[in-house]
């Protein structure tokens, strides 16, 4: 029998097909490229961010851990580690520190347990060499400390005189000279000045895992993406005293479902753009050859090798498309991911991850074959299925319908108009690919906004600058900022206003105030740092309380603080003008501020008695107002205790010796260096007080900001250039099939100016009617995805400036390709075109 | 009055042994008002005359004057707006456009010269024509000889100087033929329109002022 080599057939006619429509096949490839190129790229970002999460302790303390418990005892170390979902908890304690009279950074020596050692510290180290000290003089440094030391070529055994002070406040270890012998150095990714010492070091300088500062647990999760449900239940099980907390970020979570959130948002994004270009490319090539089809048909292709014809010249398409989509996104990823972490992040320092697997490229291939596969089936469906007739009657430039009604003017807007709809697949593929972009752009644009340094810095800072009496609460109650010096600043050339915020020390008393605080302190023991079990032991300690102790850190201690006119104004803006100025400044109540997140609401309207630090007699203020929504004035807190803010008035007649906190400052212009440098001059001789300006964190926000900008915008660029390109492909096709209809209109008196003006006019519609839908859809979806993704509660923007160029763009563009368009494809002859 | 000549017009194709002459030296001269008929076989080079009558196409060589105006030196839009204001053709294959109704192929012409439309002209013509009832057809939806008498009618409203006719009959009926013929006429009695009008049949030839001849891109008689 004879063998039948239809397959080889089938592809030899689809050969002939592909190499006849090359330009379109070109342009899908193009396309296809494109989306597995984006597609690679964000999903590159994605596994990156979550290796960044999750190692994100590496450059802050150089150890692989989750979450800390500072100060813990050996009971809590050992219900950490039978705790649930805890991989491990290794234990180190800072004991010494070298001395520095030469200027030189100080070395710590830390003391780790096995586990923090073996778990923690080695797998965090860029390279390490040596063993862990034994013995009482061995040491191991890291390479920083070493240079430090002026050890460029470190030996194991080489003996480094180093003189030390204990760290323990009961010790009188101070200045000890001691030779080390070195066991080993290792290299952080952080730049921390650190050794470590041996167990029996450690325990030769007094210090306790219990001190304040000096020891922490470090735990590793079994999932790093921990909930704050999850470290609340950790914390009651490993039974959290006095005003400990388990470090952790509880946003940690939320932030990754936002991300995840972004990076879903995005995928869709191209998936869809991708699939519109290669559906609108595909189907312009059926268009150019259904009569070819039809003939097909007619001398017997079936409806599968009808497919497979098809299919071959998708998949030629496919693979070039791909491969170099990916092979692009690779190298993109591996540069653009680094900067982008640190500006999506947005925490200084990080270490940014480039994470790249295999697997990613799977995902990658398999989205864009989705993609592929989307703008193709239908259409692939119903071309194998035509039969020969409905081929030879194909024809996608004459609208279908029998009747329309007159139109009294027949104008050039018009006309555009009917063209535009007349095929009415090819005008929503385009429209909705157009839609697509601009709502990308929309998002982004917010988004970048949203992210700007100065957006940032606005919200986060409510002031310019910032006098710190910084050494308030070292010597209690140290007066550093004089109304002298506020004076002084106020004068100064670009201060607009200088805000005075005073504070001082309050005890209540347990008896007096339990009972009004009861519901508040059970809510700030709920929070997910804190546990319950430290309540009921809390309770006991300021129950006990005696009258008169001063002791710090204690229970039941507060701030009261006395605010002017202008402080005021701005809390009072930040709570929508609900504070009612006049009776404050009568001194009728005061405002109540709860700790972190919790609302002090439940003390509207109850009288708190205290006794104000260093004077014997009582006082007592009514709370009016519950500062909740409002950023608390005051850089100093007490205990999990309220912050009560009075009128400055009030608080003179409350406080004998009034003390400033801070001053805020604010400027005539924001982000003026010139005034930030007179306002360092006038404090150049007060070592006691520190100056912040919002232009400091600027310069480290903005290289955030732009690159955030850069991949941002490389991002939508990739995109808008998929969509011009998709339209100018259509726009060509669409002219292409009319060149003998605009040839007929020539021939009976329109000019080429006047078709010109219906080309312009023409893609006008498309852009005005893109560019109405994207605005109706994207504007709320730019604040949804804005209000999911806004880590630093930076308000909405939408700017103005910004869009309205780049609709001008979208429309100057839309109009104008037709134009061009036309201009190239129709030329020739009119008799020529006419017999087209 | 002369209101179309032609002067030694010619139009070759290719070059070499390939060359063809689709007219070749053509003098012509039409009065207004007047009738013409141009017979000859198929590719005498009727069309091709007709088509450089109404600067549709450019000579090789010679010249062509409508109307007053020396088609070669007008620029592509200037014969664009000649065409519309002086010319009406009917199409072999009449060139209706798709997306237009009836009514508004037909009034497009003086639209786009942005004069008002003369709607009792217009609507007498498509009562003539037997189109009244098919105003908002679109063209697809009609049969030849019905997309033919709009091509005409099309012609017409503009009631331009000058009309130039490709086989105007040639899809429709004896009856509708006969019709048709008596509108042309009747436009160009009543407006001093100057026909010229390419046909194969002798009959409706014979309709015309003046019959002219046209074989291997010459005029015989």
């Amino acid at each position: 029998m004879m063998k039948i080599r239809n397959k080889k057939i089938l592809r030899m006619l689809a050969g002939k097909a592909y190499r006849k429509n090359l330009r379109q096949n070109l342009m899908m490839i193009f396309s296809i490229a494109m989306t597995a190129f984006l597609i690679t790229v964000v999903f590159s970002l994605g596994i990156s961010y979550y290796k960044t999460v999750t190692e994100r302790n590496l450059a802050s303390e150089g150890m692989k851990y989750d979450v800390s418990l500072p100060e813990p005892t050996d009971e809590q170390i050992q219900k950490a580690r039978e705790a649930d979902g805890v991989k491990c908890a290794g234990l180190a304690v800072k004991c010494a520190v070298t001395d520095s009279d030469d200027g030189k950074d100080r070395i710590r020596f830390w003391w780790a347990d096995e586990i923090c050692w073996e778990k923690q510290c080695r797998p965090a180290f860029v390279m390490w060499e040596g063993t862990y000290p034994e013995k009482e003089n061995e040491i191991m440094l890291s390479t920083q400390a070493l240079s430090e030391l002026g050890i460029e070529q470190p030996e194991t055994g080489m003996g480094i005189p180093l003189i030390w002070s204990s760290l323990s406040e009961d010790s009188d270890l101070n200045n000890c000279e001691t030779v080390f012998y070195l066991t080993g150095w290792f290299e952080e990714y952080g730049s921390h000045n650190s050794g470590y010492i041996s167990k029996e070091f450690y325990e030769r300088t007094g210090v306790k895992q219990t001190d304040t500062t000096n020891g922490v647990l470090y735990i590793s999760l079994e999932n790093p993406l921990y909930s704050s449900a999850y470290i609340k239940k950790l914390g009651n099980q490993i039974g959290l005293i006095g005003n400990q907390v388990i470090y952790s970020d509880a946003l940690l979570f939320v932030k990754f479902v936002r991300l995840a959130a972004g990076i879903l948002f995005l995928t869709v994004m191209t998936l869809v753009s991708g699939a519109l270009f290669v559906y609108n490319i595909f189907y312009i090539s059926v268009a150019r050859e259904i009569r070819h089809y039809g003939q097909y048909k007619t001398i017997g292709m079936t409806v599968s090798q009808m497919k497979k014809y098809l299919l071959w010249q998708i998949f030629w398409n496919v693979l070039p498309g791909i491969l170099g989509g990916l092979s692009l996104g690779c190298v993109v990823a591996l540069w653009a991911v680094p900067y982008m972490l640190g500006a999506l992040s947005g925490e200084a320092g990080m270490r940014q991850v480039v994470a790249f697997h295999p697997i990613l490229l799977v995902l990658a291939s398999v989205v864009t074959l989705l993609a592929v596969w989307g703008g193709c089936r239908q259409l692939l469906e119903k071309t194998a299925r035509l039969t020969p007739v409905e081929a030879v009657r194909f024809n996608e430039s004459v609208r279908p319908g029998k009747e329309k009604r007159r139109t009294k003017e027949i104008g050039m807007f018009q006309m555009a108009r009917w063209n535009i709809f007349r095929s009415r697949k090819r005008f929503m593929v385009s429209a909705a690919s157009l839609c697509m972009v601009i709502v990308v752009f929309l998002v982004v644009s917010v988004i970048l906004q949203q992210n700007s340094a100065k957006a940032i810095l606005n919200k986060q800072y409510q002031y310019d600058a910032r006098v710190l009496n910084s050494k308030l609460r070292d010597d209690q109650e140290h007066a550093g900022i004089t109304e002298e010096l506020a004076e002084q600043i106020s004068g100064l050339d670009g201060v607009k206003t200088v805000r005075k915020v005073y504070s001082q020390e309050v005890q209540y008393d347990y008896a007096d105030t339990y009972e009004i605080m009861k519901d508040y302190m059970r809510a700030v023991y709920e929070l997910p740092l804190m546990s319950e079990s430290q309540l009921e032991e809390n309770l006991k300690v300021w129950k006990n309380r005696l009258p008169g102790d001063e002791t710090y850190p204690g229970q039941g201690q507060g701030r009261l603080v006395g605010i002017d006119e202008a402080e005021f104004d701005v809390l009072n803006k930040q709570g929508n003008g609900n504070l009612d100025k006049e009776a404050f400044f009568r001194g009728e109540g005061a405002i109540a501020f709860g700790f972190l997140s919790v609302s002090a609401e439940s003390l509207v309207g109850k009288k708190l008695n205290f006794q104000v630090y260093g004077q014997p007699q009582e006082s007592s203020v009514t709370v009016k107002w519950s500062g909740d929504g409002i950023e608390t004035p005051v850089y100093f807190t007490n205990d999990v205790m309220p912050d009560i803010i009075v009128c400055e008035e009030l608080f003179r007649e409350l406080v004998t010796v009034p003390i400033l906190e801070l001053l805020d400052i604010d400027y005539e212009e924001a982000f003026d260096t010139t005034t930030d440098q007179a306002i360092a001059k006038v404090l150049e001789n007060h070592d006691d007080l520190k100056l912040s300006t919002k232009t400091e964190d600027y310069d480290l926000l903005y290289g955030n900001e732009l690159r955030l900008r850069v991949i941002g915008g490389s991002l939508c660029a990739v995109l808008v250039v998929l969509t011009f390109l998709n339209y100018g492909n259509m726009m060509a096709v669409s002219i292409q099939s009319r060149r003998r209809e605009l040839a007929a209109m020539q021939s009976i008196g329109m000019t080429r100016s006047q078709q010109k003006i219906m080309m312009a006019a023409e893609g006008f519609h498309y852009a005005l009617i893109a560019g109405g839908i994207s605005l109706a859809a994207g504007l709320p979806l730019s604040y949804l995805i804005s209000a999911a993704v806004n880590t630093y509660h930076t308000p909405y923007q939408f700017l103005i400036l910004p869009n309205l160029l780049f609709f001008a763009v979208l429309f100057a563009f839309c109009s104008l390709i037709p134009v061009v368009l036309y201009q190239f494809l129709q030329r020739g002859r009119l008799i020529e075109l006419l017999k087209e | 009055m002369e209101i179309l000549s032609a002067r030694k017009l010619k139009k070759y194709y290719g070059e070499g042994d390939s060359l063809v002459k689709a007219l070749d030296g053509v003098d012509l001269s039409v009065e207004q008002g007047e009738f013409v008929a141009v017979v000859g076989s198929s590719g005498s080079g009727k069309s091709t005359l007709l088509h450089m009558l109404g600067g549709l196409d450019v000579p090789t060589s010679g010249s062509v004057c409508a109307a007053g105006h020396e088609l070669s030196k007008l620029s592509e839009n200037e014969l664009a707006i000649f065409r519309r204001r002086k010319i009406g053709f009917v199409f072999q294959d009449y060139n209706l456009l798709p997306l237009l109704n009836v009514y508004e192929n037909i009034v497009l012409p003086t639209q786009l010269d942005g004069r008002k439309t003369d709607r009792a002209f217009v609507e007498e013509l498509l009562k003539r024509l037997g189109l009244a009832d098919r105003q908002e057809a679109l063209p697809n939806c009609l049969s030849g000889g019905q997309q033919q008498r709009v091509a005409i009618a099309r012609a017409l409203a503009a009631k331009p100087a000058i009309l130039l006719a490709d086989e105007p009959t040639g899809n429709l009926d004896t009856r509708t033929s006969q019709e048709v013929l008596g509108v042309l006429k009747a436009a160009g009695e009543c407006y001093s329109q100057t026909i010229v009008m390419i046909t194969h049949n002798p009959e409706i030839a014979q309709l015309a002022g003046r019959i002219i001849r046209i074989e291997d891109g010459k005029i015989c008689a």
